[in-house]
């Protein structure tokens, strides 16, 4: 069978540069086609908005059906202490004040027993509707927040690298060692060289990972 | 240079899910956007910033 790109699932690809009829390069080009198209990991804050939304939602649904009163908040209150602790290790400054805990009660109090208290059911309900409301913005905002900075990252270093660069480079690492010196003068949080990424029998090793962006940068010389 | 990052997304994206690529070009590339937009189209998460000396 005749296939012009895809081989045995592998994606064989083209120099850019060549000139005329392109050549097909051998084995260092040839990539794991699921590797560039499904391999993205989804982001954790992605995931966590989007679960934190789902709980919303089932709130509002309890709510708009008059069962406020009747609701067990309990199973909803585990749901919004899980997502809280997932939040609190993205180590986004006083996120545990803009998330706040539940009172404890909502957690150990037997539905059973307050059921009839529907004053206090309600009461329970109401500060969850708001405690994951403001989940979903502080979520929401955080998100828009690295999108930003990775942009404005990308930016500076597009705009300045030129001029930071004194002399012809002969080797990339002479580039990496610029861009290190810029990011510190921004302040960017970063690690060189440090995180190793073991996939399809090689290792690879981004210049400058970002952690709190979800980002690799990667330099190249040619 | 499209080789080596074509190369390195699979790996990387893995484990982040934005990947930015840093080119300094000493003269090589002839035409800068649209090498960017050869390796971009893989996913809008991909970013490749040609900067010529």
């Amino acid at each position: 069978m005749w296939l012009p790109h895809y081989v045995d699932n592998t994606f064989h690809c083209y120099s850019a540069f060549s000139i005329g009829k392109p050549k097909l390069k051998t084995a260092s080009c040839l990539i794991p086609l699921y590797g560039v198209f499904m391999a993205i990991v989804p982001d954790e804050k992605e995931v966590v908005f989007a679960l934190a939304q789902s709980l919303m939602n089932d709130l509002n649904v309890q709510m708009n059906k008059g069962m406020k009163a009747a609701t067990d908040v309990r199973p909803y209150a585990k749901r919004y202490a899980i997502l809280r602790e997932r939040i609190l290790t993205f180590g986004v400054p006083n996120s545990d004040i803009l998330v706040p805990d539940l009172p404890q009660g909502i957690y150990n109090s037997n539905f059973a027993l307050f059921a009839p208290d529907i004053q206090r059911n309600v009461g329970f309900f109401d500060e969850l509707m708001m405690a994951t409301g403001q989940m979903v913005a502080f979520l929401s905002a955080i998100q828009k927040t690295s999108s930003k900075v990775l942009t404005e990252l990308e930016e500076f270093l597009f705009k300045n690298l030129r001029k930071n660069v004194l002399a012809t480079p002969s080797a990339e690492k002479e580039i990496q060692d610029i861009v290190s010196i810029m990011l510190n003068t921004k302040g960017y949080s970063y690690e060189r060289e440090k995180i190793r990424i073991s996939y399809s029998s090689k290792t690879f090793v981004p210049d400058f990972t970002f952690e709190d962006l979800n980002a690799a940068l990667e330099i190249k010389l040619c | 240079m499209v080789d080596e990052i074509n190369a390195d997304i699979p790996g990387y994206s893995t484990r982040y899910q934005n990947l930015t690529f840093l080119v300094y070009d000493l003269g090589v590339i002839r035409d800068a956007e649209q090498s960017s937009r050869d390796i971009e189209k893989n996913s809008p998460r991909i970013k490749v910033l040609i900067v010529k000396q």
